[in-house]
């Protein structure tokens, strides 16, 4: 039976909700090419495998052992490479976040097959996967591989967490990790994770209803001031594009977009945004959004539930003013 | 140390970005678009500068691009580069980060190297790809997504990696490849000085002929992902309300207010 893979993470020994949401996108693929859902998954010990059974794979092929615990480039993707090699799936989906992305390219050129990276949206026919990923310009494009796998790395919540299903059963097929133990020491002697550590947490972003995004377009001490005041009567948090982090004005670690935050309040506030496909990506979720440009021909005014074509040094002052009338 | 390496690319202004026009077949007009070095490839010259200034060697740099990246191979120089490669080849277009990598592999094993450096990623296809897969073809061990990095000594490299909220401390062994991230060192901007003196060096420049590269495991025959079609990215809403400032800031508010 042919079988479309996903590749599932973990942090702290429980798996990562985008390896869930993974899932869903991979158990579509799978019915619309008529094959089973195998997930591969790579842990210090623990039985988090039966919650991918019982949330969609058919299989999972487990690798356990104590050396797993955290992220090892080398030996990831050796395995993970070599399980590919003898298992020859269809289709392997990874989470574009920081282990999916690295072990997913690592993975890609040992096998010598294409990789599309950021997918947020993937569909199938007979040519094999069509890839959606962000392209400047405020453009999609879509991206074919001629390989197999076909791999790709899809970006978080662009799919649903995969529903529990009780009583779901599926089999495990367990990694021989003998050889490994062998060659373990000489692959740790070139390179080791020797840790993790917790950073400083940026989750307001991901957990506010309201969030103000700042583009280049408010990037002045004045405008950025007012933005920073309407932020604060609304209750909001603040984050921007790169071209705001680039010049100063936000830290990186609120960077909303493709390569930063991927949000979903409830109101989104975009300050001379411009909408480039990336910042889009970060914030499309969003209920409701409002945009303010002086530029009447920016990309954001298409993507907008409202937009003001003004002077952000006019327009806020006029919407503090209102908001506080209310 | 021997030769730190460092890869660089052309790529479009950011600050034009958003202003790049494509057509259906995917066909980037790039008119009137500057080309400038990928941001992040100037903290990794900059990382490059600081371990030279620790342990010697030289600083060559690579670049894979159209002939116009030669400017990009020259900012370089007025950088620090000891050395700057530019490989050009028309065979070379079409590339996708598989091909780009197995190329720049085999400009790279014909020097003696410790250490070669990327950014994380680039500004325009921004896959992030490229310093894993050049780290695979080199058969050395990487780190990507790097904020900091420490030389225990010459040959043992210790870097934090960035991967979401958490930090990943890995120790390599050279010859290692690091993809270095945004905020790891403030780069310098060269003197008008340095710049001159970039313009006395020579670019050397190569094609698939020099490197040895397999002509059909470069440009697009090597290249297995390709990008089909360009679509417009679906509009959902388009709200572009006009008129005078008072009223539309309070059609707004209270747009607003039925969410809060």
């Amino acid at each position: 039976m042919r079988e479309v893979w996903t590749f599932a993470e973990e942090r702290e020994g429980v798996i990562r909700e985008t390896s869930l949401e993974l899932l869903s996108c991979g158990r579509e693929i799978a019915e619309k090419l008529n094959c089973d859902l195998a997930t591969v998954l790579l842990t210090g010990n623990g039985k988090e495998y039966e919650k991918l059974i019982s949330r969609g794979s058919d299989k999972v092929y487990l690798a356990e052992d104590s050396c797993l615990k955290l992220y090892q480039s080398d030996i990831y993707a050796d395995i993970v490479a070599n399980l590919a090699v003898r298992y020859k799936p269809e289709v392997f989906l990874f989470s574009h976040m920081g282990v999916g992305a690295d072990l997913a390219a690592s993975v890609a050129a040992r096998l010598k097959t294409g990789l599309s990276s950021h997918v947020f949206k993937l569909d199938v026919d007979k040519k094999g996967l069509r890839c959606y990923v962000p392209g400047f310009g405020g453009n999609v494009f879509v991206i074919r591989s001629q390989t197999k796998p076909q791999m790709a790395t899809i970006m978080r919540g662009s799919y649903k967490k995969a529903k529990k299903i009780d009583g779901r059963e599926g089999e495990i097929i367990p990694v021989e990790f003998g050889a490994y133990k062998v060659v373990k020491s000489r692959i740790f002697e070139r390179s080791e994770t020797l840790k993790v550590v917790k950073e400083k947490e940026s989750e307001p972003l991901e957990s506010s209803d309201v969030v103000v995004g700042v583009g280049l377009g408010a990037c002045e001490e004045e405008i950025f001031k007012l933005a920073e005041e309407l932020a604060t009567l609304l209750g909001a948090s603040m984050g921007g594009s790169r071209p705001a982090v680039d010049e100063g004005f936000i830290e990186e670690r609120f960077l909303i977009g493709q390569s930063g935050k991927i949000i979903s309040p409830k109101i989104h506030i975009a300050l001379g945004i411009s909408g480039s496909t990336q910042y889009m990506m970060g914030v499309q979720n969003s209920e409701f959004i409002l945009a303010i440009n002086k530029d009447r021909d920016a990309q954001i005014f298409k993507f907008c539930d409202i937009g003001i074509v003004g002077d952000l040094i006019d327009v806020l002052p006029r919407l503090i003013d209102e908001i506080c009338e209310g | 140390m021997n030769n730190i390496i460092v890869c660089i690319k052309q790529v479009p202004d950011p600050h034009l970005i958003s202003k790049i026009k494509i057509d259906e077949e995917g066909r980037i007009d790039r008119r009137g678009i500057l080309g400038v070095l990928n941001p992040l490839d100037k903290n990794a010259l900059e990382e490059a500068l600081k371990i030279k200034e620790r342990f010697g060697g030289e600083i060559t740099v690579l670049s894979m691009g159209p002939p116009q990246a030669i400017e990009v191979c020259r900012d370089a120089l007025a950088f620090g580069a000891d050395e700057s490669i530019l490989i050009c080849d028309r065979c070379l277009s079409g590339s996708d980060t598989l091909a780009t990598s197995y190329v720049l592999a085999c400009a790279i094993s014909k020097i003696k190297f410790e250490i070669v450096l990327c950014g994380n990623e680039t500004i325009d296809s921004g896959t992030g790809q490229v310093p894993p897969q050049l780290a695979e073809f080199l058969c050395i061990p990487h780190i990507t997504g790097v904020r900091k990095i420490e030389f225990l000594d010459e040959s043992t490299v210790e870097a934090e990696s960035k991967m979401e909220s958490n930090i990943r401390i890995v120790r390599a062994r050279v010859p290692v490849l690091i993809g270095v991230a945004k905020g790891i060192n403030d780069p310098h901007i060269p003197s008008a000085y340095d710049i001159m003196n970039a313009f006395k060096k020579e670019i050397i420049q190569l094609d698939i002929k020099d490197i040895g590269a397999d002509a059909d495991r470069v440009g697009s025959l090597g290249s297995p992902t390709y990008v089909e079609r360009v679509i417009p990215m679906e509009q959902k809403r388009e709200g572009l309300i006009s008129g005078d400032l008072d009223e539309v800031a309070m059609e707004a508010v209270n747009r607003l207010k039925r969410f809060l």
